[in-house]
């Protein structure tokens, strides 16, 4: 039961003199196996959202729990084993090691998680069986980003957190992404959340959570999902 | 316009300060070095001049047998080149049963620096040897049998340092143990002496030729060669003036001892004979020979380090140079912007550097010397020639590594740069075709792999720098086991004789009586040797040689090893010609077969024929018969030395039983001629420290330079890893297991470099009359590995502190 439950979450950095709140009395739940969207513009304080529950950083007030157990107050080191055993992270710019190939690059990931999935039959559900030994130069970004959104499921995480997958391609290949990601998500029955400021992702989410100035605008919940193919931007 | 791109270039100092730093620190840690090195010497030699020009060190020395008068006082003022012509008393005598050389009070010549106290005002006052004695110390002579110095007590009123004692070791004395233990200076009039003992000479030297040039060498052979004219006529003359003065106070009944007196014999010494003046210009010499070696590497260094910094830079800056040029700037000015920043960096740490360095290592050199010698004041100088050429080449070494780093940004099209970096290519490598190796490496192991294979350019770097400090490290140490290994093998392998036992008289065999005086003493095996010196023409320089003849070859053998190079056998002494030492047969270049000329002190001249080459490591000799050596010279060897072993266990004891016999001269202990080599061995091995300190200063920049660049240009990656959920630990080993095998490989490499460079180092260093091991010890390959071992362990840790340091927020940046 991946049910995540953020109360009252502020967030401030200190940047030299200065603190900046970049996330203020922030509260939402998700349930398990729902495709999530968190929408925003830029700068509104979604990837210091995105960063809290993936256990990146600690929030400076408010509870994060995680299946009944809190993490906000973890440390360092409970942090990574969290990162490590219950997150599966896709990038805005994939971020995958050049000099490994496809299949090495999720055997990465693979390689540190106790019950991760076998390398090869993730990279065939994502459609590249074609291209394992390929390295990262040798595919186009949308390729690339598949094996990013591979090698964050190959881990059998708990929680799929994605940073504006989308934001590096063009709109078929993002199209085609955010089918994958919403096919893994029904399929496998892994939470999903979705960071992106384009709002038109938002209509194939079961719940879209609307961010401003770094506090919950509102929570949306559609009742019955777009299909991927009906979307248009 | 341009002045904007000028305040860029100064904003990306302040932007930076890191980098630029770092730069600085490259830069001036290579020049800091190489100026310091280089000035070592000069500098050394410099104030040693002028500590003997300020005292006025004499130049020559004439000791007569019987004394000289001054009649040879007014010979020698007539000759030219003379500036200085002083007549003085000195005399060994014992005090406390050691021997110490009283000399004279002189204004004008080897004048001492007062350390503590005055000079003294009454005749029982004097000044003495500031490591022996302290102000109002009582110094009580005996031994003057012939009361030829008024005042048997003195109270030391001031310690010196004398310019006549440069080195520790003060040299032989007739007397005691045969070793000089100290010096004190009494006023003139306490001397009752109808002769002078000695004098001394300073020489014009209008154009102030130095120590040790050879221009101050020719200076000294041509006043030599002038006072070996009228050396004959002045012993001659003193012969005649004893013999008559004798008459007139002696009566007819010693008349005929007065015959057989012998003549006066002149000895002219130069300042090779002060003690350490010779080996002071050999251990000057070694700095210089390796100060001409080692800037090879920090230039490499150097150059490859900025090389990396700046392309990292332009790498960096790929943005705005692209932005730049689509401003519509041209190549030169941005490239301009690039070659300020690195000018300002450049000068700041040529001139740290330099001065830092001309500063502080000749003084770490100088110190190091302490231990043998006893020094003037270091006197610092700065060759602004020097300076300004280092400058020249620096900066021009730098313009070519900015301008090799730009090339490749400024020929892209501005649209290129403006876009993110294409993607580095990953790679197999060929290591993955060998299935059976590829297959059997863990997944971990086979990332690490292809990483080492795919930064090159790193690797590179990483194998020259660390290599070369491994490299240095086994030179480093090497040079001891070269050097200090030799006085063992020449006193255990070559000559094992205890002692050498110098006869006032020449001999030719021994008597009775002497053999009773030996057996008293416990002389086990003695047997007579000629010893004789004289000079070879090696083409470029004269070499000075022992002849040595045995009297009984069977007891000689038991003493002299004369292991044959050509045969692995015992050379041979016969009547068929001579056997050489090896590093005169190289000199020479003489084998066997050849003939070799040898030239004695007057000038006359014999040729020998070589039938063998013998090993040997410190100076040169010859070995012939006594048959070989009556046909050459025409007459039958007398002996000059007795060599032996001995039982007693107190040598000092020993030495001054066997010189009160009056007997011998001098006592020659093997021990003796360990120790002082070893005290060279001392000064050596801090010269070695201080090779070992600089490699592993530039082995840590090197390993810091590298490490931080690889980390921030893996930042993203190490980021990504983090967010994946690798511990600490597993990003480390990650990044670890490259550094790892890349040390082990670059140790590997900079062994077997090293082994050449000292080879190389020794071949230069080995001067005239020495043999250096060829051979480098085991341990000092183990000690050379350690040590790198050690750095690289050191930079790792700090390695996983910037490692721990980085953010994940890294890896969700845009690439650009």
């Amino acid at each position: 039961m991946a049910k995540i439950e953020l109360k009252g979450i502020k967030k401030e950095y200190k940047l030299g003199e200065v603190k900046i709140k970049a996330v203020e009395d922030c509260s939402f739940m998700i349930e398990k196996g729902e495709l999530v969207v968190i929408l925003g513009p830029s700068g509104a304080g979604k990837t210091t959202i995105l960063n809290l529950i993936g256990g990146m950083d600690n929030p400076t007030e408010g509870s994060i729990t995680i299946d009944g157990t809190r993490i906000d107050n973890y440390n360092t080191k409970s942090l990574i084993k969290y990162r490590r055993n219950d997150i599966g992270f896709v990038f805005q710019f994939y971020n995958l090691i050049n000099n490994l190939t496809a299949l090495e690059n999720v055997e990465l990931a693979c390689q540190i998680c106790p019950d991760s999935l076998d390398p090869k039959t993730i990279l065939e559900l994502v459609g590249l069986e074609e291209r394992i030994n390929n390295f990262p130069y040798q595919l186009s970004g949308g390729e690339q980003q598949r094996v990013a959104i591979a090698r964050a499921i190959a881990k059998n995480p708990k929680l799929l957190l994605c940073d504006e997958p989308t934001g590096a391609l063009d709109s078929n290949t993002g199209k085609k992404i955010i089918q994958l990601l919403q096919k893994t998500c029904k399929e496998m029955n892994m939470t999903t959340v979705i960071i992106t400021h384009n709002s038109v992702i938002a209509d194939i989410a079961d719940k879209v959570i609307h961010i401003r100035n770094g506090t919950v605008e509102a929570v949306t919940i559609n009742k019955e999902p777009k299909n991927v193919s009906e979307i248009v931007w | 316009m341009i002045y904007l791109l000028f305040k860029n270039a100064l904003m990306k100092v302040k932007k930076s300060y890191g980098r630029f730093f770092s730069l600085i620190i490259i830069i001036a840690v290579g020049i800091g070095f190489f100026a310091g090195i280089r000035a070592s010497s000069p500098d050394i030699i410099n104030s040693v001049n002028t500590y003997y020009d300020k005292n006025n060190f004499m130049d020559l020395k004439i000791v007569s047998s019987m004394g000289l008068d001054d009649e040879d006082v007014n010979a020698i003022k007539k000759l030219g080149n003379i500036s200085t012509v002083k007549p003085t008393y000195s005399l060994d005598v014992l005090s406390k049963g050691k021997p110490i050389k009283v000399h004279t009070i002189e204004e004008n010549i080897n004048k001492s620096t007062i350390i503590n106290g005055r000079q003294p005002i009454k005749d029982n006052e004097c000044l003495a040897d500031s490591k022996s004695y302290k102000v109002g110390d009582l110094i009580t002579i005996t031994n003057d049998i012939n009361k030829q110095i008024r005042n048997q007590e003195y109270q030391v009123v001031g310690t010196v340092n004398s310019v006549l004692y440069l080195f520790k070791n003060y040299g032989i004395s007739n007397i005691g143990d045969g070793k000089l233990s100290s010096f004190i200076f009494i006023p003139r009039s306490n001397f009752q002496l109808d002769y002078y003992t000695e004098i001394y000479l300073t020489t014009k030297n209008p154009n102030n030729y130095k120590i040790y040039s050879k221009e101050y060498g020719n200076l000294i052979s041509q006043i030599k060669k002038d006072l070996t004219i009228i050396k004959e006529n002045r012993e001659n003359a003193r012969y005649t003036s004893i013999i008559e003065s004798a008459k007139l106070t002696e009566k007819n009944s010693s008349f005929e001892n007065l015959s057989q007196l012998e003549k006066p014999k002149w000895y002219i010494f130069d300042r090779t004979s002060a003690p350490g003046y010779t080996s002071l210009e050999e251990d000057t010499k070694k700095v210089t020979l390796i100060a001409q070696v080692l800037p090879i590497f920090f230039i490499a260094i150097v150059a490859l380090m900025s090389l990396n910094t700046m392309t990292r830079m332009i790498d960096e800056e790929r943005g705005e140079i692209g932005t730049l040029t689509s401003l519509g700037y041209y190549n030169s000015s941005i490239i301009s912007m690039y070659l300020l920043y690195v000018f300002t960096a450049s000068i700041i740490g040529i001139l740290s550097g330099f001065f830092l360095g001309s500063s502080l290592i000749p003084f770490i050199i100088y110190s190091t010397y302490q231990s043998s010698y006893i020094l003037p004041k270091l006197i610092i100088s700065y060759d602004l020639i020097t300076l300004i050429l280092i400058t020249l080449i620096t900066v021009s070494l730098m313009f070519l590594v900015t301008l090799r780093a730009g090339r490749k940004e400024l020929k892209e099209k501005p649209a290129n740069l403006l876009r993110p970096v294409p993607l580095k290519k990953g790679q197999t490598i060929l290591l993955e075709k060998i299935d059976f190796i590829w297959m059997h490496l863990s997944f971990s192991r086979k990332v690490t792999m292809r990483n080492i294979f795919r930064y090159k350019k790193r690797v590179f770097m990483t194998i020259v720098g660390i290599a070369g400090c491994t490299a240095l490290l086994l030179t480093g140490f090497g040079i001891r086991d070269s050097v200090s290994g030799i006085t063992d093998i020449q006193y255990s392998k070559v000559m094992k004789y205890d002692e050498m036992l110098v006869l006032k008289n020449e001999i030719t065999t021994i008597s009775k009586e002497l053999k009773v005086l030996l057996d008293k003493e416990q002389i086990i095996m003695p047997t007579l040797i000629k010893q004789a010196t004289y000079t070879v023409d090696a083409g470029s320089a004269n070499i000075d040689i022992n002849l040595i003849v045995p009297e009984d070859e069977n007891i000689f053998e038991e003493y002299f090893v004369l292991n044959s190079i050509l045969k692995n056998d015992i050379a041979a002494l016969d009547d068929s010609g001579v056997v050489i030492t090896s590093k005169l047969a190289e000199s020479t270049g003489a084998g066997v077969g050849d003939t070799i000329k040898i030239t004695d002190i007057e000038n006359e001249s014999f040729t020998l024929k070589v039938t063998d080459v013998v090993g040997n490591y410190i100076m040169h000799y010859i070995y012939m018969s006594k048959e070989s050596y009556n046909e050459v010279f025409g007459v039958s060897a007398k002996f000059n030395i007795v060599v032996s072993d001995h039982e007693s266990k107190d040598e000092s004891l020993l030495a001054k039983n066997l010189i009160t016999s009056n007997v011998f001269s001098s006592i020659i202990f093997t021990t003796d001629g360990l120790n002082t080599f070893n005290l060279l061995v001392t000064s050596l091995n801090n010269v070695i420290v201080m090779i070992i300190v600089i490699a592993s200063i530039l082995a840590l920049i090197v390993l810091f330079n590298l490490t931080s660049i690889n980390i921030s240009e893996r930042k993203r990656e190490i980021a990504t890893l983090k967010v994946l959920g690798f511990y600490d630990d597993e990003v480390s080993k990650y990044i670890y297991r490259e550094t790892i095998i890349l040390t082990f490989l670059s140790i590997a490499v900079g062994l077997v470099e090293g082994i050449f460079l000292h080879r190389y180092v020794i071949g230069i260093i080995e001067v005239d009359s020495t043999v250096f091991l060829k051979s480098i010890n085991p341990l000092s390959y183990v000690w050379a590995f350690l040590i790198t071992v050690v750095f690289t362990v050191v930079v790792q840790i700090f390695t996983y502190f910037k490692l721990k340091k980085i953010n994940m927020i890294e890896s969700l940046k845009s690439v650009n």
